[in-house]
C-alpha cells in the first residue's frame, strides 16, 4: 500500500451525505500551480462529504489551509520541518518552465502563459516544476484533507491537471528506472565526512553511518521523524568506499537516493580515498521519484567525468542554503543510501 | 702620504649611514646604498579573521554581467571536532550570504549559499549563489589570511535590485571569487 493509503485506513471518514453540514476544505497552492489545481480539485472532490476551495498562496504558509500544493522546493523545508505531514505527500503532475514571445530571457512556468502553448517560443533545459500535495499539519480535518489528497493524485484529476497545464507529450516525468534487482551494491565504508560547525548545532541527523547499504530511511512520525539518514548541512560531503571500483558501461552506474524532496547532490569519483576527486554531476536534482521506497533519488554516469572506475564516491549537499536561516533540523541534502549497477 | 679619505672610510668600521652616503658620493663612487628589504612573498596560510572584501566574477561561458561584484564580509574561525574551518557572513545578525569552508591549510573549500532575497552588491546588482568555493589560503606580511583566486562552481545568478531572481541571468558553472582583507 502507499503511504497515503496506508494513513487513510487508519482515519475515518464521516459518511457522504451526512446529516451535519460537510466541512469545508482550503487547498492553497502556489499561483504557478493554483489555476490547474483549482480545476483537478473541481474533478476530485465529488464524494460529498466535504467542500473545497482552492486559493493561490505560499504553501510554505499553512496556517488556514487543510492542503497545500507547491514545488519540491518550495515544500521541502515545510516537509522536513513538519509543518506539512510528509507521508501525506503525493504528486499530482508537472509544469514545464518555458520563455513567452515578447519577454525577457527569464524562464516562467508554462502556467503563466496567457495563450498556452502559443505564447511559447522556447523550452529551457530546466527540471519541470512538479506539483506535490500534502496535508498541513494545522488541518482541522486531517482524515478528508488525506481523503483529497488522493484524489488529486488519481484518475481523473491527474487527468484534468495534465489537460490544464497543456504541457506537449511527452510529459516529463519524474519517476526513475527502476532499480535493477540482483545486480546492485551499496556503499560498504565512510572514508571521511564534513559538516560545518553551523550545520553539526543545528541538524540533528549527523551520522555519516546511515549512508551505508541498502535505501531504508523513513519517517517514523514525531520530533525526529526521520531515520536512515545524513543530513549534509551547508556545503557538507561524505566519502565513501564502494569496497571496489564500479566500472563504467552503457547508462548510468551510480544512484544516491536522497530524502523527501529534490534537494540537489554534487558526485565526484576517485579511485584514492584522499585525493583526484572528479566531478561527475553538479548539483543534480535528486528527486527522481523511486516507487516502492520513501527516499527519491538522482542517477550518475562516470563517463560524464571521464572515468572508467571508481571505487571512493564524495557525494555533497548541493543545496547550500544558508545555515543561520535556515528552519529544520535537516537542512541540506539528506543522504539515504549510495547504489552502484548498471542500469 | 696622505690616505684618501674615501679609503680611510671604507676601513672604518661603524660610521653613520649618511655620513657614508655622501663621503660616497664625493668620493666618485656610485653610492652603496642599503638595498630595501625585498617585498615579502605571500606565504601559504594564515588565520582568515576580520573584515574581508569577497570578490566575485561569473564564468564567460555564461552570459551574465561582466565585471567584478563586491562584498563585504566578516569571518571568523568556526572548527569542528574533525578539521578546522572559517565562517563568513555579510550580516552576523541576520546573513543573506553565508560561507562555511573546510580549512586544511592551505586549502580551503565549502559551501557559499544566499537566501532567496539574494545579496546586493556594491556595484548595484542583486546576486544570488549556491556554490562550493575553494581556493587556496595565503598570507602577505603579518596581515590575516586572503583567498587571492578561487573558483566558485554552481549557481550564480543576477538580478537588478528589486527584480526577481535570475532575471539578468543564472547559470552552473565554474566562476571566480577572491577573499582579499579590507
Amino acid at each position: 500500500m502507499t503511504r497515503a493509503a496506508l494513513l487513510l485506513a487508519s482515519l475515518a471518514l464521516p459518511a457522504p451525505g451526512a446529516a451535519e453540514e460537510r466541512p469545508a476544505l482550503t487547498v492553497r497552492a502556489s499561483p504557478a500551480f493554483a489555476p490547474c489545481v483549482r480545476e483537478a480539485v473541481a474533478a476530485a472532490a465529488g464524494v460529498g462529504a466535504y467542500t473545497t476551495s482552492v486559493e493561490a498562496g505560499r504553501p510554505s504558509d499553512v496556517s488556514g489551509a487543510d492542503v497545500v500544493v507547491g514545488d519540491d522546493d518550495e515544500l521541502t523545508a515545510t516537509l522536513e520541518g513538519g509543518r506539512a505531514d510528509v507521508r501525506t505527500a503525493l504528486d499530482l503532475g508537472t509544469v514545464p518552465w518555458v520563455v513567452l514571445r515578447g519577454a525577457t530571457r527569464e524562464a516562467v512556468p508554462l502556467t503563466a502563459a496567457a495563450h498556452g502553448l502559443r505564447d511559447v517560443v522556447s523550452f529551457p533545459d530546466r527540471r519541470p516544476l512538479v506539483a506535490v500535495a500534502a496535508v498541513s499539519s494545522l488541518s482541522g480535518h486531517p482524515g478528508l484533507a488525506l481523503d483529497l489528497v488522493r484524489r488529486l493524485a488519481e484518475e481523473p484529476a491527474r487527468q484534468v491537471f495534465r489537460a490544464c497545464v497543456g504541457a506537449p507529450e511527452p510529459v516529463a516525468s519524474i519517476v526513475g528506472t527502476p532499480r535493477v534487482a540482483g545486480s546492485v551494491r551499496y556503499a560498504v565504508a565512510v572514508v571521511d565526512w564534513w559538516l560545518p560547525a553551523c550545520s553539526l548545532e543545528r541538524n540533528v541527523y549527523n551520522d555519516p553511518s546511515l549512508v551505508l547499504g541498502p535505501p531504508d530511511a523513513a519517517n517514523v512520525g514525531g520530533a525526529r521523524p526521520f531515520r536512515g539518514m545524513m543530513s549534509l548541512g551547508q556545503g557538507g560531503h561524505v566519502v565513501v568506499d564502494l569496497g571496489q571500483p564500479v566500472v563504467d558501461g552503457p547508462g548510468t552506474e551510480i544512484r544516491v537516493y536522497q530524502t523527501t524532496s529534490g534537494e540537489p547532490v554534487t558526485l565526484y569519483a576517485s579511485n584514492d580515498p584522499r585525493s583526484g576527486f572528479v566531478l561527475v554531476g553538479l548539483q543534480r536534482f535528486c528527486g527522481f521519484r523511486t516507487p516502492g521506497l520513501f527516499s527519491n533519488h538522482c542517477d550518475f554516469d562516470l563517463a560524464d567525468a571521464g572515468l572508467s572506475s571508481a571505487r571512493y564516491l564524495r557525494i555533497e549537499d548541493g543545496e547550500i542554503y544558508p545555515c543561520l536561516r535556515a528552519g529544520t533540523n535537516s537542512e541540506g541534502a539528506d543522504i539515504d543510501a549510495v547504489e552502484v549497477g548498471q542500469r | 702620504m696622505r690616505r684618501h679619505p674615501c679609503a680611510d672610510h671604507a676601513r672604518r668600521s661603524g660610521g653613520a649611514l649618511i655620513g657614508a652616503l655622501l663621503l660616497a658620493g664625493a668620493c666618485g663612487h656610485q653610492p652603496v646604498l642599503p638595498l630595501p628589504s625585498p617585498s615579502p612573498s605571500p606565504r601559504p596560510g594564515g588565520t582568515l579573521e576580520g573584515a574581508y572584501l569577497f570578490r566575485v566574477e561569473a564564468a564567460a561561458e555564461c552570459g551574465l554581467p561582466a565585471g567584478t561584484f563586491t562584498f563585504p564580509l566578516t569571518a571568523a574561525p568556526a572548527p569542528t571536532p574533525r578539521h578546522p574551518a572559517f565562517q563568513a557572513l555579510d550580516d552576523p545578525s541576520l546573513p543573506l550570504l553565508q560561507a562555511e569552508l573546510q580549512y586544511g591549510a592551505p586549502e580551503a573549500r565549502g559551501g557559499i549559499g544566499t537566501t532567496e532575497e539574494g545579496v546586493l552588491s556594491r556595484e548595484g546588482l542583486r546576486m544570488w549563489t549556491r556554490a562550493i568555493g575553494a581556493g587556496t589560503v595565503s598570507t602577505e606580511g603579518t596581515g590575516p589570511g586572503e583567498i587571492p583566486a578561487g573558483a566558485l562552481t554552481g549557481y550564480l545568478a543576477f538580478a537588478p535590485d528589486g527584480a526577481a531572481e535570475g532575471a539578468l541571468g543564472a547559470c552552473f558553472a565554474a566562476h571566480r571569487f577572491s577573499l582579499r582583507r579590507r
